[in-house]
């Protein structure tokens, strides 16, 4: 659906983007991540169809962005970081005019349906002057999603939004994909972007440092540390067979539960397994530490 | 291009920009003729004691006509002004807010929103300058007598109206390399006195926007000029390249920066 290739972008003197590669397939949920001015709104802006980059291949849905003569020619919705809206006019006004172009036309009560779904249909009549910010944000992703495209690029869709707000959109997300769309979206938030991404990209200083699935990311990430627990208390001369047993790094008691880390090469559960029956320890449960999204970011964009 | 049309009327109305030009315009209109036939002879009894009426009257065209003229140049000295400032942030504003992302992202197109705003606002600029030249035509001829024509003064306002749309494209083009309302109105405004400069020193006033307003000028006076046809084809010209122009730049921008 997305397809970049060495995308530049510089800014007078600066070099925002410094040969950027992402791939975001068709019917997938992209989440992009990266620290505070990596280069994520800039190559959005440009994946949007609305700045033009300095070098470099964009497919957007088969289309080249730097064939494009205006935004709309590519089929997708898009949130950008910080939306502006005229003032002066209501939220159903807004929706109005923007849902009215030559090229797509909303068919009716299309309006009313987003309004509700973006939780603003008791304030369609007020001026959007008046909104709090993620109102905006809301009426933001209504209009994203206004023209049912096939794609969606959302720059940090619920950084504004409170607890509640930000289920729904990560709910809406979710919608989408089983809607069959595609959506590209930014955050902070790594818990949301865990909750719902099927692939993640991480970009430091305007390049691309990992781009993977989140089931292989967890994997490629697991640590060799297990979380053991016993039935009864655990005997210091059993820790001491442990701790000295081949593949055994070393071993922390905290209460019931014996925290294994593993050496390199014997992480594997059967090597544990083998050490606990040769030992003929009782256990309750053994599991694998799972690496948090934001473990692997800070460990992936270190010193970078 | 209904919505945008519908979007730039709003705005009008409800950043009060309609309001404010119609305002300024109508008290010019009626200030004027006061002037004329109370203040102004007042003043020069007091500030020359011994003049008689006959000597102030010699001063003042105190007439129906003499108060138009008296508008007119209020108008071309101050009404101007308010003019450019009231629609100078018409693009300058909305691309330094960035408020055109959405709509562009929305599948609109330039030539619509460019082109409601400049229907827009010259179909109202036009119907103001009208009305405010009939309001000063009635009130001076109720306080004068009345001795010009209504159709010469419908006219002189369409003719002035013209010369505000001129002002009206030149201010959106400005606005494509300006993001600062004000200093697009600052450069609107210099520009066009500039022409006014031209157009006076070397006698080029049937070749530029300027002319529309000598012209108006002219048909008071009772001078068809022969020339307006001239002068009024090349006005249109120029709005159409001007706006031409503003549109190339807007293609070529890119959008949402910072
Ligand atoms: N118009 C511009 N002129 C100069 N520098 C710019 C411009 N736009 C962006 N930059 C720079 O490019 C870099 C990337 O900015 P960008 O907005 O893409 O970051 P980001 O990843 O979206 O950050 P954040 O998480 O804070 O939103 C920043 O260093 C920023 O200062
Ligand atoms: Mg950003």
């Amino acid at each position: 659906m997305i397809e970049v290739e060495g995308l530049k972008k510089s800014f007078k003197h600066f070099e925002a983007l410094q040969g950027l590669n992402l791939n975001v397939r068709q019917g997938e949920i992209y989440g992009f991540i990266g620290k505070n001015g990596a280069g994520k709104s800039t190559t959005m802006n440009i994946l949007a169809g609305l700045s033009k980059p300095t070098s470099g291949e964009c497919l957007v849905g088969g289309i080249k962005v730097s064939d494009i003569i205006q935004a709309s020619d590519l089929d997708l919705g898009y949130l950008p970081e910080d939306p502006k809206f005229y003032p002066w006019l209501s939220a159903c006004e807004t929706l109005t005019y923007l849902g009215d172009s030559g090229t797509h036309r909303i068919k009716p009560g299309r309006i009313q349906e987003i309004l509700e779904w973006g939780g603003l249909d008791k304030d369609k009549h007020r001026r959007v002057g008046t909104f709090s910010r993620g109102m905006k944000q809301r009426l933001g992703i209504c209009s994203a999603i206004l023209h049912d495209p096939g794609l969606l690029i959302l720059d940090e869709p619920s950084s504004a939004l409170d607890p509640q707000g930000r289920n729904d959109v990560l709910h809406l997300i979710k919608g989408l994909k089983d809607m069959g769309k595609t959506v590209l979206f930014s955050s902070h938030i790594l818990n949301d972007v865990e909750r719902v991404c099927d692939r993640i990209g991480i970009i430091a200083s305007g390049r691309m440092v990992l781009e993977k699935s989140l089931k292989d990311l967890e994997h490629s990430h697991l640590q060799p540390v297990y979380d053991v627990t016993f039935e009864e208390k655990i005997t210091e001369e059993a820790q001491k067979c442990i701790k000295s047993s081949i593949g055994v790094l070393s071993t922390e008691i905290k209460e019931q539960v014996m925290v294994i880390k593993m050496e390199d090469g014997h992480e594997s559960i059967l090597t544990l397994m083998q050490i606990l029956i040769d030992n003929n320890l009782k256990i309750v449960g053994v599991s694998r530490r799972k690496p948090t999204l934001e473990d692997i970011f800070i460990k992936e964009v270190h010193g970078l | 291009m209904k919505s945008d049309i519908i979007k730039e009327l709003r705005m009008g109305i409800r950043t009060s920009r309609f309001l404010v030009i119609i305002a300024s315009f109508l008290f010019f209109a009626i200030l004027t003729p006061i002037m004329m036939k109370y203040i102004l002879p007042q003043l020069l009894h007091n500030q020359f004691q011994g003049m008689n009426e006959a000597s102030i009257s010699q001063m003042i065209d105190m007439s129906q006509k003499g108060a138009l003229l008296g508008y007119m140049s209020d108008l071309f000295e101050i009404g101007t002004i308010i003019v450019v400032f009231a629609l100078s942030g018409l693009l300058a504003q909305e691309i330094k807010e960035n408020t055109l992302v959405l709509p562009i992202c929305s599948g609109k197109k330039l030539l619509s929103i460019v082109g409601s705003k400049l229907l827009v606002f010259s179909v109202f600029l036009i119907l103001a300058s009208t009305l405010g030249m009939v309001i000063s035509y009635l009130y001076a001829g109720i306080l004068f007598s009345f001795d010009i024509g209504l159709w010469p003064v419908l006219v002189i306002g369409l003719l002035y109206g013209g010369y505000m749309i001129f002002l009206l494209s030149l201010a959106m083009l400005f606005g494509t390399f300006i993001k600062n309302a004000i200093g697009t109105g600052f450069m609107t405004l210099g520009f066009s006195l500039f022409i006014y400069f031209i157009g006076s020193y070397f006698k080029l006033h049937t070749y530029l926007p300027s002319g529309l307003l000598i012209g108006a000028q002219g048909i008071l006076n009772n001078q068809a000029d022969q020339n307006l046809g001239i002068t009024l084809a090349l006005f249109l010209i120029m709005v159409f390249v001007i706006s031409k122009i503003t549109l190339i730049r807007l293609e070529n921008k890119e959008w949402n920066e910072r």
